[in-house]
């Protein structure tokens, strides 16, 4: 759900007028969100610890053009959102070239910030049946079912028509539960 | 339309006010409809149980210091930055890899060679000229009448007996594992994204 606007706008002219520490406070206010956006949609903690990282570095070098016209917040899911959806096209592409890296996916299913047990097992189911989703829809089920977005709120992200979210929504809805069918 | 349709489509909003209306009236009186939407219900309050996820925040302080330091190092090179055009020329060859039919471990060290010449024949060129010399053949002719080379590279890569499986066979070269390998590691987003298009319009993806 959005944070709020006014706090968001303070920060970001503080980061412009020359004070770091506000990009730190912005960044401690979003990193969870993006972080969690990039885990369901890439399917692992390496992924999206790196996206995370790249959606911050973009924040910070891009804030300047940031024109308070829309919320600090669709500013940041749309990064989120177009980071995570090239960083799956790179990794289709080098799972195509056969670049993968065996010693990175071993590390994949070692490290993670998720330590109990009971977590672990939780996060697998839910990740198998996203991870199955078409990309597309994989991204509206996330925005609108987890991060508890509106339809408004997605097309801005997206750029889309609320129609067009709403199909996607439905078909994604119409997986998930024949998925959890089969389970 | 059958139960499952209608539920899903009043749980995406997909319905107009008086749809909606109608939809939970019927709710009420249809046991069949209810017993079906309860069991959509149940499972998508056991997706948002799943979500549920207790995570390390010690994971969450290592973020901002880490996108520091990059910040940091990140202005330190900035002088050393490599010209775009660079990875560009390396996308290009990529691209022009994944269209080349098999080439053998015997002829590497030659098709090494024609790559490195035909990457810094992309080096120079802008991307009208890129899409001209892949696109209307002009790479044919840069095959045919150069005198750099011996023919048997070019012979396989446009030999028309040679089974064209685009891209495979180069896979395990040691030339992709090495050069185009490193460079997709710090790839950009601009780049992936022309990679990705090309492969998808060559319908090699």
């Amino acid at each position: 759900m959005p944070v709020n606007s006014d706090i968001d706008f303070a920060l970001v002219k503080k980061f412009l007028e020359g004070d770091e520490t506000a990009f730190n406070k912005l960044a401690g206010l979003y990193q969870k969100k993006i972080y969690w956006h990039a885990r369901k949609m890439l399917g692992n903690h390496l992924d999206a610890d790196e996206v995370t990282q790249e959606v911050l570095l973009v924040m910070y070098d891009k804030l300047y053009s940031f024109n308070f016209q829309s919320s600090l917040f669709t500013w940041i899911y749309k990064i989120t959102s177009t980071r995570s959806l090239n960083y799956l096209k790179k990794r289709n592409l080098k799972k195509f070239l056969f670049l993968d890296d065996p010693n990175v996916m071993e590390m994949n299913s070692q490290e993670d910030i998720v330590q109990r047990t009971e977590d672990k097992e939780k996060l697998e189911k839910l990740n198998t049946v996203l991870q199955k989703l078409p990309v597309k829809q994989r991204e509206v089920f996330i925005l609108r079912k987890f991060e508890g977005l509106s339809y408004e709120e997605i097309a801005d992200i997206k750029n889309k028509s609320v129609g067009a979210l709403k199909a996607n929504y439905f078909h994604a809805l119409n997986k998930v539960t024949e998925l959890m069918d089969e389970k | 339309m059958k139960n499952k349709d209608i539920i899903l489509k009043y749980l995406s909003d997909m319905m107009s006010d008086e749809e909606k209306s109608q939809f939970e009236m019927r709710l009420e009186n249809d046991s069949s409809l209810n017993e079906d939407y309860q069991k959509i219900i149940t499972k998508l309050n056991l997706l948002n149980e799943q979500n549920q996820i207790e995570d390390d925040s010690n994971y969450f302080s290592t973020v901002i210091p880490r996108v520091r330091q990059k910040v940091e190092s990140k202005s330190e090179n900035k002088v050393l930055k490599l010209a775009p055009v660079v990875s560009f020329g390396i996308v290009a060859v990529l691209i022009f890899l994944l269209q080349l039919p098999k080439i053998n471990q015997n002829n590497f060290s030659e098709f090494n060679n024609v790559s490195a010449d035909i990457t810094n024949i992309i080096l120079d060129m802008d991307f009208e000229d890129f899409h001209d010399f892949f696109d209307n053949g002009y790479i044919y002719d840069y095959a045919y009448y150069s005198d750099k080379h011996s023919g048997t590279v070019f012979d396989l890569m446009f030999d028309e007996e040679t089974d064209y499986e685009f891209g495979y066979e180069l896979i395990d070269s040691d030339f992709i594992n090495s050069e185009i390998s490193l460079e997709l590691k710090d790839i950009s987003d601009e780049e992936i994204g022309i990679i990705y298009e090309e492969l998808l319009n060559k319908k090699i993806l």
